[in-house]
């Protein structure tokens, strides 16, 4: 079939290599459609050259056999049924077998390259990606990749039927053949590209767009966006529709051309055989069977046209995916991870970082100590770097310079997993999960009992919150734990960075939005979960200073010798 | 065989039809285009025979034949123009249909209310937008000019096939009805199946989406590897279905094919012995045999279609249940469309509870004069932000009410209220563009000379000038979704200008000073102190500086009892 040009050679290398555990089925389902499809053309023409021999005879009063034609009809009549289901139950399962596999490895390709190496991807995008994209991809199997081989392999068969007649017949059809098979789905695939690409990438922003209308709802309403941004999906879905008539329009003109590519080859054969049956070349009823066979041949090629133009939607579809998972992670994972310890000392130096594209430094020069069970505070300015800091900790950035270790090993020796396994990050935008808060809380342990998480709810002082809902653990949080306040959702965050149980614990402005009896309540009930850990308190207020044993200062990416004086800041 | 069809319309059903009521004409149209192809195409078969039984029973020759063998060309030329013609009006009808209701979704779940939506999840409200009326298309493209063509093409063949053979006449008809029969049948249980199969599909992007958004709080907790598992689990589930599904409609199609092909085939061996006793003409017979697989083919097609038909009113029945919900009470809103341009608040007695949860505020009453700076404190969880959103009426009150320059604020008009209104939130959003386009939401196209001296000065007071020096493109530096890419101070001061550039007279404010380091907590503290006087501020706080400065000072009560 026509090859796809040399810009697509990735997507294309990609699809066909995607397959690989699937080939058997989906070849065998192949199979399946080629016999279907000969076994009607079988049908049809043995049934216009029964009719024209039957009458014949009829004619002449000769005799003729008519018991295996006709049970020949029969049987074809069946095995076209069973081939027909048979193909499709294959070639369905096998390929959404496949997106099901792609769907997961799309997943775990992608946990990687959050946060740092996504750049302004809009989640929405993404979740176009790993939804829409990957379902489109079922169309290059079931409907450009194996109805192209099964068309090519039933215009052979029907090539070497009709050489047997006249050559020139059989060149004619098959040109008319590839004229519909060929020449019409390049087309198709040619003119049908920018709307196919346009209609993914239309379809995306949508989402993206409808998703900011109803997550930014308030906010639009507040400010009177509303109607502007009605008028961007409006825009968008105008532009996916504009797209989609392009390639509607390509689709309903193949449709009738492959149409009258089928009635001239059937005309091709009353032109070419009306002179070979009056010569007597040929026996009468062959003309009515090739007619017939012309006819009924361009069953296989006749959805050939109108799905090539979908290449260009799956392309697009397939780069998208292979933006994701071929992008290198902003961190490289040490081929032999070092076995990590119960050690939980903490040591930088001569930490330098500057974010990949930037030109300013972040952090500069950073050195720290912090033994095993040490608490240490790091106060700071807004953009001052903390927040960083703290991502490099937890290896979700690369860094430039500099050594950090972490129980003598050097971060990046070690897996990533590993290094994150040893930390809990109560971080300063808490996330939740549209679930209950059981479900949000065991993110820190799985295997947590339900005594369990409301022990640590308790240490984070939201039990009593929790046992007053009347669903209790099960109460639903919302989208973005909506349904709690600022302070309770913080709190939920505490408590389940408790429930991790790790031997550091990374502290981010812990107690942003709590207010001040929350506040130092909370100190209080940590002060046991810090005993025995190694903390690390970022923070741009002096409260829960008092807890560390020494506080250093991060001033313009540069830390500071530790115990700098308090009301400085 | 229609009517078979046209049976028991379900709610889904009627309600696309309705919606096919508006593009009738074209649907109308296209309809005919596909009859009339199909006309051309008996006429065409017609020729067909009778230039074979001439050929092979007269002993006429291809220069006897001239005007019929020049006349099939130009009558399959004549056919794909309509069958082009008549795809393009069927996807004109879809296309239309479908961009509205698109639209009227959207609308609608504008005109529900964030309060509504609060706990449902964008990507399965996405889904509905985007995809569920994507998922109308086919119904409106393919299955209605197809039921049709499957109505009026078979009989097209009957009329010509029965004066011809009744015998051939009678197994096409009575065959016919069968498949519908058998589509029906198998299409009540696969219904069923579908309609799951979008509920599905539905959670799953709700599922989805949420992974997505909170990957990075996955890796914290070294969780990707879990949630990749429950991903794998949950596509797995679905492939299920859906093979469940395509089992039933495959099955649907094995009985339409083994119906028409038999009956062809039967057909077929019937005429050859007609044929062979010479009580039927070669033309005749001929032509019948090319006939009956045309017969068939509507029938086929509607059967291959009657699959978007299930998916289309799977779909409908979601989308319908959506556009069925109510907007609540603060939607309904009242008459008045007041302008004022100074704004006294007073609470009486408003009490709020979700549901039938504990009660979040009790019985709160006190009035904030015009021009007053009032703080709600009180210990997190105490219904600060719900009374925020209370004043806001982006949230009814359970209880009591709220008076504004003395007007109860359930009976102004929604829309009028806000244009008084500025609100900050605590988890504001900020939408993937512009720093300025962020600050300006309603703005299309580029900001004018005053809006831009309205900027400039108000980011001077609040300190986001510094914030833009910082930045690569100061105004024009673009944010990512969520105002990834900005510090949590600068998030906080491009949402606090966004509050303070609309002229407002009421200003409601949800801890503007978090994320804030002391300088720029002082720099906001005395914005703050320039605009109370002139607006009204409700700042809910907790942070004492802020609280000094109040005129106003709300208590909210200790309910969930923080210690």
């Amino acid at each position: 079939m026509n090859g796809p040009g040399a810009g697509n050679a990735r997507e294309f290398r990609m699809l066909l290599s995607m397959a690989r555990a699937k080939w058997p089925w989906l070849l065998l389902g192949m199979a399946c459609s080629v016999v279907t499809v000969l076994a009607n053309m079988a049908l049809l023409t043995v049934a216009a050259w029964f009719l024209a021999s039957m009458a014949l005879a009829g004619a002449s009063g000769t005799l003729f056999n008519y018991f295996l034609p006709a049970a020949t009809i029969r049987s074809l009549a069946i095995v076209r049924t069973i081939g027909r289901y048979a193909e499709r139950l294959l070639t369905h399962d096998a390929t959404l077998r496949l997106l099901a596999d792609l769907r997961v490895r799309f997943f775990e390709r992608l946990a990687p390259l959050v946060p740092a190496g996504l750049g302004k991807m809009h989640s929405a995008d993404l979740f176009s990606r790993l939804r829409a994209d990957i379902d489109l991809l079922d169309n290059f199997y079931l409907r450009l990749l194996l109805p192209a081989g099964a068309a090519i392999c039933v215009a052979a068969c029907g090539f070497v039927f009709l050489l047997a007649f006249d050559l020139g017949l059989a060149l004619g059809v098959a040109g008319l053949w590839l004229s519909a098979g060929a020449l019409l789905p390049w087309i198709c695939l040619r003119l049908g590209d920018e709307p196919g690409a346009g209609q993914v990438r239309a379809a995306s922003r949508m989402r993206c767009l409808v998703v900011d209308g109803l997550r930014g709802m308030e906010e639009l309403m507040v400010y009177g966006g509303q109607a502007r941004h009605r008028a961007l999906v409006q825009e968008e879905n105008d532009r996916l529709i504009g797209h989609q008539r392009r390639s509607a329009r390509l689709e309903s003109f193949a449709q009738g051309a492959v149409g009258l590519a089928s009635g001239l080859a059937m005309w091709l054969v009353l032109v070419i055989g009306m002179p070979l049956i009056a010569d007597g070349a040929w026996s009468p009823a062959s003309l009515p069977m090739l007619a017939v066979l012309a006819l009924v041949s361009f069953e296989a090629i006749q959805p050939l046209p109108g799905a090539w133009r979908m290449w260009g939607q799956i392309r697009v579809a397939a780069a998208r995916i292979l933006d994701i998972t071929e992008a290198r992670p902003p961190v490289r994972e040490p081929v032999d991870p070092a076995i990590m310890g119960r050690e939980s000392d903490l040591e930088i130096r001569n930490l330098a970082f500057t974010y990949p594209g930037r030109t300013e430094t972040v952090l500069r020069n950073v050195h720290l100590r912090l033994p095993q069970g040490r608490r240490a505070g790091i106060v700071g300015a807004a953009g001052s770097g903390k927040t960083t800091l703290q991502q490099i900790l937890l290896r979700f950035w690369e860094y430039d310079q500099g050594e950090i270790f972490l129980g003598g090993r050097e971060l990046r020796t070690c897996a990533g997993e590993d290094v994150r396994a040893r930390m809990a990050v109560v971080s300063q935008h808490v996330f939740l999960f549209n679930a209950s808060i059981a479900d949000n809380l065991r993110l820190g342990n799985p295997r947590a009992s339900d005594a369990q998480l409301l022990e640590a709810a308790r240490t984070a002082r939201l039990e009593e919150f929790i046992v007053s809902l009347p669903e209790g653990l099960q109460s639903q949080v919302g989208q973005f734990g909506a349904r709690l306040s600022g302070g309770q959702a913080r709190r939920l965050s505490v408590a389940r960075a408790l429930l991790k149980d790790a031997p550091i614990l990374i502290l981010d402005e812990p107690t942003e939005g709590l207010d001040a009896a929350t506040e130092s309540a909370f100190w209080q009930a940590l002060e046991p979960v810090m005993r025995g850990r190694t903390v690390l308190l970022i923070t741009h207020r002096p409260a829960g200073l008092e807890y560390m044993d020494v506080v250093h200062r991060l001033d313009q990416g540069e830390l500071l010798p530790a115990g700098a004086p308090l009301h400085h800041l | 065989m229609t009517k078979l069809l046209q049976q028991l319309p379900s709610a889904p059903e009627k309600w696309l039809r309705a919606a096919a009521r508006q593009v009738q004409g074209l649907l109308l149209v296209a309809v005919s285009l596909g009859f009339v192809a199909g006309i051309v195409l008996i006429v065409q078969a017609g020729i067909l025979a009778w230039v074979v039984h001439e050929v092979l029973f007269e002993g006429r020759r291809l220069a006897d034949l001239l005007v019929p063998i020049i006349a099939l060309p130009g009558l399959m030329l004549l056919r794909a123009g309509l069958v082009w013609g008549g795809e393009q009006l069927g996807f004109q009808a879809a296309a239309q249909v479908k961009s509205r209701i698109r639209m009227q979704l959207y609308d609608h779940l504008q005109a529900l209310g964030p309060d509504r939506l609060r706990a449902r999840s964008s990507g399965d409200l996405a889904h509905y937008v985007a995809d569920g009326a994507e998922g109308l298309e086919a119904y409106y493209s393919r299955y209605l000019p197809q039921a049709a063509a499957a109505a009026l093409i078979p009989l097209a063949v009957l009329a010509f096939v029965f004066p011809l053979d009744l015998v051939s006449g009678l197994i096409l008809l009575f065959t016919a009805p069968f498949i519908p029969l058998f589509m029906i049948l198998i299409g009540k249980r696969a219904e069923r199946i579908n309609q799951r199969q979008w509920r599905r599909l539905a959670s799953l992007s709700a599922r989805f989406l949420d992974s997505l958004q909170g990957l990075t709080t996955l890796k914290l907790f070294n969780a990707t590897r879990r949630e990749a598992e429950i991903i794998a689990r949950i596509t797995d589930n679905y492939r299920e279905t859906t093979v469940s599904v395509l089992r039933v409609a495959f099955l649907s199609a094995l009985v339409l094919e083994f119906l028409s092909t038999v009956s062809v085939a039967v057909v077929a061996v019937i005429i050859g012995f007609k044929l062979l006793s010479g009580t039927m003409l070669f033309q005749t017979g001929f032509f019948i045999l090319l006939l009956a697989p045309e017969f068939y083919l509507p029938l086929r097609s509607l059967g291959t279609h009657y699959h978007s038909r299930l998916s289309a009113m799977a779909a409908a029945e979601g989308l319908l249940a959506l556009l069925a919900e109510q907007p609540g009470p603060e939607k309904q809103g009242g008459r008045l469309r007041p302008e004022w341009s100074s704004v006294r608040l007073e609470l009486e007695a408003v009490s709020f509870r979700h549901g039938d949860g504990p009660m979040v505020l009790h019985q709160v009453s006190r009035s904030i004069p015009a021009g007053s700076f009032a703080v709600l404190a009180g210990p997190s969880g105490a219904g600060k932000t719900t009374l925020l959103r209370i004043l806001l009426g982006t949230v009814a009150p359970s209880g009591g009410r709220v008076l504004v320059n003395n007007a109860d604020l359930a009976e102004v008009d929604q829309d009028a209220w806000l244009r008084h209104v500025s609100w900050m939130p605590q988890n504001p959003f900020i939408l993937p563009g512009t720093i300025w386009e962020n600050i300006l939401l309603n703005l299309s196209g580029e900001p004018s000379a005053d809006d831009w001296k309205k900027l400039d000065a108000m980011a001077t007071l609040t300190g986001l000038d510094e914030d833009l020096a910082a930045l690569p493109d100061g105004w024009w530096s673009l944010v990512e979704e969520g105002g990834g890419g900005l510090s949590g101070g600068q998030r906080q001061r491009l949402t606090l200008n966004r509050a303070l550039c609309k002229p407002a007279p009421v200003l409601l404010l949800d801890e503007p000073t978090a994320h804030l380091d002391e300088g720029g907590k002082a720099t906001v503290l005395a914005a703050l102190r320039t605009m109370a006087g002139e607006r009204t501020l409700v700042v809910a706080s907790h942070d004492e500086q802020v609280r000094n400065l109040a005129d106003v000072v709300l208590e909210l009560g200790t309910l969930e009892g923080s210690s």
